[in-house]
This record gives structure tokens, sequence and C-alpha cells, in this order.
């Protein structure tokens, strides 16, 4: 695999040499694979980059007690399991700070600029977009173009405008947000004639 | 779907090198992957968010293990100065016990114990090289009622030392001694601190080969609360409230090198050539107001442990009054830490607010005349810290 050079030790091998050493740079290599997993995760959970980075922290340091104890057939999804438990333990412990988890993912029938739908489909699609596009602000409309139709990248975009990458992000995210809103709206303009 | 592959594209996603084809494939297989999912949503809910900057310093606290334990340091640093003062004490009370063995081994020891310092090192073998030798060598009868009443060792009937010759020789002899030792091992050196009563006695005196002393300052007033180390640096004692400190185990090095370590006053170095048999007089010059300033900036950075203690202490507040409110002048509260000994020493303080000099000379009077310190029952010493108001 390209991203992965023959060397890499897998997940188990990787967990097997820990529990044998008890080296946490070992542990902790293994952990480094999925940080951004769990950063992201908590993210979702705890709803602040503060909190998603001390979470992220809590749970490598909770991790050698955790590994020792349990047999561990597949690191990841194990992991999976013990970094959302950590996340709403945590969430439990604030309980009267309400926290609301929001469920901010697209829903899956936005069609994706890119997916491999049939072409009429993907003509219309484009229609849409095209029309949709001029309904968005300056900012999300220049995002959006670069980075869907010119393929660029956020870095290259930012680099570009010279704005921080994070802002060409959310002007992205929130530029597909309302662009996914305008054609929702505009098929179920159609639906109605 | 290689877990890599969408790694990458997360990556990419924090890092802004993402294409929409690999946002595509992304949110693709966030459909069978709940993780990925979660992971992704989260990052979205914070578009904005530097996330690079964050994991990049999670991932050097990851790499550097060490980075976790300095965060729970504040008990363990709490818990080693017990260990440390522990250690101290028992390695106090085992020179103790070393010195003291002649007298304090009882009845056993007297009648084996060999003339010679050299000999003395072989004390223990040739204790139970004894008891073997009962059974072994009944021959002399002579030696028989001693060693009958060695082993049940009642009655203090110290022996004449002419027997002790006697069993040696034997021992010898019969080369028994050779056999015995590798049979002894440290046993005996293990029990005895435990069964002598070496704890409390150790700091009450040190009879042999210790040196007691006194440290005051050029005006004579006792300076309390002066560290002494060794040239290892480590701190072999505290002078208390009235200057007197003691030094023990010079014996394992009698010409040696001390330095005498006070916040208010230059470090002043200590060299024994043998122990004295009068208490030695250690003075020490006060340190220049400019160096009191260098010492309470640096020392302000080092941040004491606030530990309970102070109600304590100010319900002591007799002397407390005397010392504060019997003036008019403008009193500006400044906060000290220190640290407080068994018998009332106190160690250096640090000052902990902005203070003038003429208030740290104040502090530093109020801490050695003040009041006196007294540990809380089941303490061996105790970090505190307290704001008391002294002339500006």
């Amino acid at each position: 695999m390209r991203f992965r050079p023959k060397k890499e030790k897998s997940d188990a091998e990787l967990l097997a040499l820990y529990l044998k050493k008890d080296d946490m740079e070992v542990l902790g290599q293994l952990y480094e694979r999925y940080l951004e997993m769990v950063y992201g995760l908590c993210l979702k959970y705890l709803s602040s980059p503060e909190n998603a980075e001390d979470a992220a922290m809590a749970i490598f340091e909770q991790l050698p007690a955790k590994v020792n104890k349990q047999e561990i057939q597949d690191f990841r999804p194990w992991l999976y399991v013990v970094a959302k438990n950590h996340c709403l333990m945590q969430l439990r412990k604030k309980k009267n700070k309400q926290v609301i988890v929001a469920d901010r993912m697209q829903s899956e029938d936005f069609v994706h600029p890119f997916s491999e739908s049939d072409k009429e489909k993907q003509e219309q699609q484009f229609e849409k977009l095209e029309h949709c596009l001029e309904t968005l602000n300056r900012q999300q409309k220049t995002c959006v173009e670069l980075f869907y139709l010119q393929e660029r990248t956020y870095k290259e975009i930012a680099e570009q405008l010279s704005w921080t990458v994070g802002k060409v992000r959310s002007h992205i995210q929130n530029g597909r947000r309302n662009l996914k809103n305008c054609i929702e709206a505009l098929i179920a303009k159609k639906d109605e004639k | 779907m290689k877990s890599s592959a969408y790694l990458k594209w997360l990556k990419q996603w924090i890092d802004g090198s993402l294409t929409a084809r690999d946002e595509q494939q992304l949110e693709q297989a966030t459909r069978e992957d709940a993780f990925l999912r979660d992971a992704l949503e989260g990052l979205q809910s914070a578009p904005e968010e530097d996330h690079e900057k964050r994991l990049a310093r999670l991932r050097k606290k990851i790499q550097q293990p060490e980075a976790k334990q300095r965060r729970g340091r504040i008990i363990p640093l709490a818990l080693r100065r017990i260990a440390a003062t522990l250690l101290l004490v028992i390695g106090l009370g085992t020179i103790w016990w070393l010195n003291q063995t002649p007298d304090n081994q009882g009845i056993s020891m007297e009648e084996v114990r060999p003339p010679t310092q050299t000999e003395a090192a072989a004390e223990p073998e040739a204790e139970t090289g004894q008891q073997e030798l009962t059974e072994a060598l009944p021959e002399p009868p002579t030696e028989e009622p001693a060693a009958v009443e060695e082993k049940s060792a009642p009655p203090p009937a110290p022996e004449p030392t002419t027997r002790d010759y006697e069993l040696d020789e034997v021992l010898t002899d019969e080369g028994i001694a050779e056999e015995a030792p590798p049979a002894i091992t440290a046993a005996p050196r293990m029990v005895q601190p435990r069964t002598s009563p070496a704890l409390p006695q150790a700091s009450e005196a040190f009879p042999l080969e210790s040196l007691q002393g006194q440290i005051i300052d050029m005006e004579g007033r006792p300076v309390a609360g002066a560290v002494i180390l060794n040239q290892s640096g480590e701190q072999e004692a505290i002078s208390d409230a009235a200057g007197n400190f003691k030094l023990s185990a010079l014996a394992s090095a009698p010409d040696s090198t001390y330095t005498v370590q006070h916040f208010n006053y230059q470090d002043t170095s200590l060299r024994l050539k043998d122990s004295p048999a009068e208490p030695l007089v250690v003075a020490m010059q006060r340190e220049s107001p400019s160096q009191l300033r260098k010492t309470y900036k640096r020392s302000k950075v080092s941040q004491p442990v606030p530990v309970g203690g102070f109600d304590y202490f100010r319900s002591d507040n007799q002397a407390y009054r005397a010392f504060f409110t019997n003036s008019r002048l403008k009193r500006n509260p400044i906060t000290i830490a220190f640290t407080v000994y068994p018998f009332g020493e106190i160690g250096n303080f640090e000052v902990l607010s902005l203070a003038s000099d003429t208030q740290i000379e104040q502090v530093s009077e109020f801490l050695q005349n003040g009041p006196q310190w007294i540990l809380p029952s089941g303490v061996d010493s105790l970090r505190t810290q307290i704001t008391i108001p002294v002339q500006e």
C-alpha cells in the first residue's frame, strides 16, 4: 500500500510489542495512527476543540491500564468504543450543562458533485448547481468553485486568497450546505409543478 | 477499505491538502465506518479551528511520555519528601545502631566481641559461629556454661574478656569460621534495626562520630533553618530554632567539606579535618541586599504547593500578634512559603509576593524569632504558606 510502507507494523503487531515490552513509545505510535480520529470523535461529542484536545490526551493516558486489562482483538474498533465511552462519561459528568450532540452530517441523499451517478442526472445536477452557485455569497462561491470545480486543495485556496485554511474550510462547508438547500428547494419546486 | 487511505484523507482535511475528489471518497468511507463518521463530523463542526496545531501538540505529548508524568508531580513530591525523611531516619538509625552495637547487643555480643576494630566487622559471624560451636565443640568444658547462657540470654552477666580470646581461638582453630559466614549473610543486620529502638533514639543523641554545632549570624544570633549539605549536595542537617544542628556519620568521611546554606545568608563552607570534641560554631554572613533580591526573584518562579496548615499556625496567635501589632507604622501583607520540620525548624523560605529588602529581613526575623512552629501529629514535614503584615 502506498501510504503504509512495508516496514510498518500492523496494529496487532504494535499492540503485541507493547504488551511484551511495556514501552509507552510503542503504544504512542499505535495511538498516533488514530489520533485524528479520536480527536475528531471527541470534538463531535464535547463540542469544543480545547475539550477534544484534553480528552484525546486523557484517553491516551488511560490506555495502558485498559490495554493491559483487556484482550483486544482489533485495536481500531476497540479504541472507538473506549474513546466514545470516555467522551460520554465526560458529558455525563457535566450533566447540568445540557449538551446536545447535533448530527451535522449532510443527509445522504445529497449528491456530491463528483458522485458517479448517471450522466443525465449529473447534468441536471450541474445545471442546478450552477444556478445555485450564484445565490451564494462571494466568499462561499469563490471557495466552492475553486474547491469543487477547479479541484484545488484547501491550502491552495487559502494561499491564493490569503485566508486561513480554517476560513476556507468553513466557507466551503457553509457554501456546500447552502448549495444543498438551494438544490433541494429547486427539486421540491420542480416536483410541485 | 484500507484504513491508511481514509486516515490520509482525514489528515488532508486537517492540514488543508484535501481536494474535492478526496473529500468525496472520504465521505463515501464514512457511510460504512462509524468511527470515521464521528471523527469527520466532529472536525466539520469546527471548520475554522486550527486542528493541525492541536494535533501537533498532542503528538508531541504522546511521543514524550515523561511529560505526562510531570503533570502529576505534586503528590509524588510530597511523598518523595516523606520517603527521603524516612530514609534519612532509617539511615541514621542504622548508623546509630552500628555505633551502638557494642553496648546494645546484650551479652551475646559482649561475649564474642573481639578486641580490635578490624575484628569488629566479623561480629555477627562470630555470634552465629558460636552457636554452631556450642553444638559442634563441646570439648572445652569452660565453654559450655557460657554458651548455654548465651542461648537463653536473660540475665545481664558480662563475661570476662579473656573468654573472648578463647572463643576466637577455638573458632579459627577449628576452621568453622570459614564455613559460617555464607550461612549468616546479612540477616542479623537486617533484623537488628527493627528490634532495637533505633528510630526514637536516633534523633536524640549521636554518641560517636557525630558533630553538634550551632549556626549564628555575625551578630551572634542563631540562624534557624540553615541547611547543611554534604559534598554531593545532599542535605545532611538543618539548624533548629536555636541554630543548633547535628551532623552524623562523620566517621565515614572524616575529612569532608559541607556547605551551609540559608536564604538570607551567604553560603558558608565547613571543612572538618576530624570531629572536634566541642560543638562547632558556624557564623554566617548576611546576604547582600542585591543578592537577596536575586534570590527572591528566582524563588518566585518555583511555585510551592500551597498546603493546609496556616490556620493551625495562626491559632498560635499570641506570638503572632506580639510580633505584628505593636507598631503603628504602615504594614503591607506579603506571602511567604516555607517548610516546617519535626522540631519546629524551618527550611529556607520563599517570598511569593513583591517585597522590599526590609520586608524580607522582617520575614526572616519573624520566622526565626516568631512563634514556635508545631507540626500537626503524624506529619514529617509540612510545606506551608502564610501571609504576614510587615512594615514597608
